[in-house]
């Protein structure tokens, strides 16, 4: 029994002994500590480069409002009085041919136009004659007519407004409130 | 004297792992700092961009500071 234990604590010693000299992964041991160092100092370098890259790339979302500031919107007619009755809208084009903006003439007989994409993923939205709301079809997302704030659906942010200016029979848009 | 050479290539090893924690925790909060930029972005809200880009500046500086202490810590 006893010359059994002494075998055993023997055997145990001895596996211990060879598990202390094996490295921890294939081709790594403490002569190859350098080695090691040598990728961590590589794997800092490749973090120290990507923290610096990911503040470069927040950099260029601060031109847009630095370029806003500075743009500078046509007058733009977009149509006469009589071409758009009571409780109905009409699209248009404004500031760029790009830009697909909804002119509306509210029941109460005031004038809204807002940018005609959707503030979620920038479909374009239509007028509701029936619920007096604009809609976005992707996601039945609706704006208030009167404000453009959301309604209803997955958008966060309100539509942007443009600036109407009523002069005699004619509606301008002069700009879009940033 | 091999033991000890091997101790201060282990010390030295295990500091670097502890600064590429915090480099990699930097790199992660950037991260976060890059989706709340990109949200206000979309919602056209100045603050939250240019506070974003300021948090953004100030995390790399701190890596910066970090990284160049490690290598007058151990030049090579």
């Amino acid at each position: 029994m006893r010359g059994g234990r002494v075998v055993s604590e023997a055997q145990r010693e001895k596996s211990e002994q060879s598990r202390s000299d094996e490295p921890l992964l294939p081709g790594l041991s403490l002569d190859s500590l350098d080695d090691v160092t040598a990728s961590r100092r590589g794997f800092l370098t490749f973090l120290f480069a990507g923290s610096i890259a990911l503040f470069l790339a927040t950099v260029p979302f601060a031109w847009r409002f630095v370029k806003r500031k500075e743009e500078v919107f046509p007058k733009l007619a977009v149509g006469r009085i009589t071409d758009v009755p009571l409780g109905e809208a009409r699209p248009f084009v404004y500031p760029g041919q790009g830009n697909p903006a909804l002119l509306v003439h509210l029941p109460n007989g005031e004038w809204r136009a807002y940018e005609g994409t959707c503030t979620h993923l920038s479909c374009v939205v239509y007028w509701d004659a029936a619920s007096e709301k604009l809609i976005c079809p992707c996601h039945n997302a609706a704006f208030a007519a009167e404000t453009g704030a959301v309604l209803m659906g997955p958008p966060r942010y309100p539509l942007p407004r443009i600036n109407l200016s009523v002069e005699g029979d004619t509606v301008y848009a002069v700009g879009v409130k940033t | 004297m091999e033991q000890i050479s091997a101790q201060i290539r282990q010390g030295r090893a295990r500091q670097l792992a502890k600064v590429a924690i915090a480099l990699a925790g930097i790199v992660a909060a950037q991260v976060v700092v890059l989706e709340f930029v990109l949200r206000g972005w979309q919602g056209e809200n100045a603050v939250a961009v240019f506070t974003g880009i300021a948090a953004s500046a100030l995390l790399c500086i701190l890596s910066v500071i970090i990284f160049l202490r490690t290598q007058q810590r151990n030049p090579q």
